[in-house]
């Protein structure tokens, strides 16, 4: 038997955020769940993936919040960026990190719950762990398709693009060179010619690329904030789940600008930090099987690091 | 104008709990009161913070209005694949009610978009008890857009495979068998494809006599009327057309849509002068 209800509560700035609890008929009382919406798609997420996960988090005992953030949803508050890209630089920059730490109070004053774990998806995924380095109450975080560099309407796509999505570009246009419609793009100048250009010389360009020891993301819109808050979580001992589409180009950028370079400054915390691929997945894993691999790497991840308490027994008899 | 409250709440409509949002003036209530009535699947989500924006401005105004899921949608119980056109029309019928019953009215307006302006028009062919509609960009013929919809499935086959392996047709065949049809992420199940499918709005005799904006919504400013809502304008009594200049809100576009001005304003016209 499971209960979900709305709330509401106030973030730092006296907006109202809407939300919705799920949760168990005897939910663990030493620890709950928020989970952040991702990008403009509101606290039920992409098809839903929120309520899904949701259901099953409850059947494993836990209480879960997921609430919008301001100007988003159903919540109070008003954005003042026109463009998504820029809308999204803003929330990878922490624009939400304070909702979040109010989301935290709200479990701790209203739901009894002293600890919480963070997830989301994207840029949910990303507040969580901005959010966890400013919160002693966190206590870890699942993340699907982590962001590591920064979005925004002035960024060049091309010149930032990973070596994982020039590869994929190059398996396109090598696959087009017999198709004579391609061909009547490239005469009436329709192709892109510097994605092309780019996507083909990759291979030499990603021999020439230096591995850094900095743990810094790399790229000219590396989000550094990542990298800081990453390495806090780890430093305090609180278990990271990072799970990535296969097919997604957030899986390669993480790689390529980040774990790859890093590994060796990684392979300390292998005992905390975890990172998963569902194969062949695209971001918002649309398929149901993407879906239910998602949730069952969750649920066994949340149940070797946070597992319930064992039922107390009666210590005594009394005659 | 009025300070007004904004109340998220669940209610039944038999085995299923709705949630909704309700929107209320603090002070005398303006007639006519809204029910809205979202899109289909990922096209709801993208264009949710214009239904909260348009909302807020009519209960700014005194008018009340219900937001709220249809069951397999939002925050409402079930499962998407549960649904249908029927489903959809029932659950927009106990949002009527609850309104009706909440702020004890004789009617109610309702205001949708795409096909949940398809929906709004199909229940006002059943009850009475409507005063007003809106339409923003009705899907008036069913069976092209859920040709649509089956081409986002192929979409993602390619993307995917690298190639379409399952056709529309094998698609259908697959729903007839009683498997589901993936659409975004959403599991669509025949009875919603075969009713959807089924619907003819601009062809069909409409008995709905009160007054009807329809709203063509077109990215282009030289855009002419669309033949089919010329002719979807025709079938009622009291209709009127108008093109209003907004990009397509409901799809992932580069602008971030919490307002759309152009549309609200015509709407809000109408809405004064009906």
């Amino acid at each position: 038997m499971t209960h979900r209800r709305a709330v509401t509560f106030r973030n730092a700035a006296g907006e109202l955020l809407f939300g919705i609890v799920d949760e168990p008929a005897h939910a663990r009382s030493d620890i709950g769940i928020v989970l952040l919406s991702p990008g403009v798609k509101s606290r039920v997420a992409p098809h839903r993936l929120y309520n899904k996960i949701a259901r099953r988090l409850v059947r494993l005992g836990f209480r879960v919040l997921r609430f919008d953030f301001a100007g988003l949803g159903d919540s109070e508050g008003v954005i003042q960026e026109r463009l998504l890209p820029d809308l999204y630089r803003s929330i990878q920059l922490g624009r939400y990190v304070g909702d979040t730490l109010a989301a935290v109070d709200w479990m701790r004053d209203h739901a009894g719950t002293p600890r919480v774990i963070l997830g989301g998806l994207c840029g949910g995924a990303l507040t969580g762990l901005l959010a966890a380095e400013a919160s002693e109450h966190v206590a870890g975080l699942f993340g699907l398709g982590m962001p590591v560099i920064l979005d925004g309407s002035e960024v060049d796509k091309v010149a930032t693009m990973s070596q994982g999505e020039l590869r994929n570009m190059r398996r396109k246009y090598l696959a087009k060179v017999l198709d004579p419609t391609s061909w009547l793009r490239v005469i009436t100048l329709r192709t892109d010619f510097r994605l092309a250009w780019r996507s083909l010389k990759a291979r030499s360009h990603a021999r020439r690329h230096a591995v850094s020891s900095v743990p810094a993301v790399l790229g000219d819109n590396g989000n550094q904030k990542f990298s800081r808050a990453l390495f806090s979580m780890l430093e305090r001992r609180r278990p990271t789940l990072l799970l990535f589409g296969g097919a997604d180009r957030l899986y390669w950028e993480y790689r390529e600008k980040f774990a790859d370079p890093h590994a060796t400054l990684l392979a300390p915390y292998a005992d905390r930090l975890e990172v998963r691929t569902i194969e062949h997945a695209n971001h918002v894993l649309t398929l149901g099987e993407w879906q239910e691999e998602f949730f069952g790497h969750c649920e066994r991840w949340l149940t070797a690091h946070f597992p319930a308490a064992p039922p107390s027994l009666p210590s005594a008899v009394h005659r | 104008m009025t300070a007004s409250t904004e109340t998220p709440l669940y209610f039944g409509n038999g085995s299923a709990q709705l949630f909704g949002v309700l929107h209320e003036p603090a002070q005398a209530l303006k007639a006519p009161a809204f029910v809205f009535c979202h899109p289909f699947g990922e096209e709801k989500l993208w264009a949710h913070r214009v239904f909260v924006g348009f909302a807020r401005e009519l209960s700014r105004l005194g008018h009340a209005v219900l937001r709220f899921d249809c069951r397999g949608n939002g925050d409402s119980d079930g499962d998407f694949s549960d649904t249908s056109l029927e489903s959809n029309l029932h659950d927009l019928g106990a949002a009527v009610d609850l309104l009706k019953s909440r702020r004890q009215l004789d009617s109610v307006a309702l205001l949708g978009l795409r096909l949940g302006a398809t929906q709004a028009a199909l229940l006002a062919e059943q009850r009475a008890d409507i005063s007003a509609l809106v339409l923003w960009s009705p899907i008036t013929d069913g069976a092209r857009y859920m040709q649509e919809l089956l081409r986002i499935n192929l979409t993602t086959q390619l993307a995917v495979q690298g190639a379409v392996t399952t056709d529309r047709e094998a698609l259908v065949e697959q729903m007839r068998s009683g498997q589901t049809v993936n659409v975004d992420g959403y599991d669509m199940a025949l009875p919603f494809y075969e009713q959807v499918s089924a619907v003819k709005l601009a062809s069909m005799p409409h008995a709905y006599a009160g007054p009807c904006l329809i709203v063509q919504l077109e990215r282009n400013e030289a855009a002419q009327p669309a033949r089919d809502l010329v002719a979807l304008e025709k079938q009622y009594a009291r209709a009127t057309l108008h093109l209003v200049r907004e990009e397509p809100f409901w799809k992932e576009i580069q602008r971030f849509y919490a307002t759309a001005d152009e549309l609200f304003a015509t709407t809000l016209e109408w809405v004064e002068h009906a």
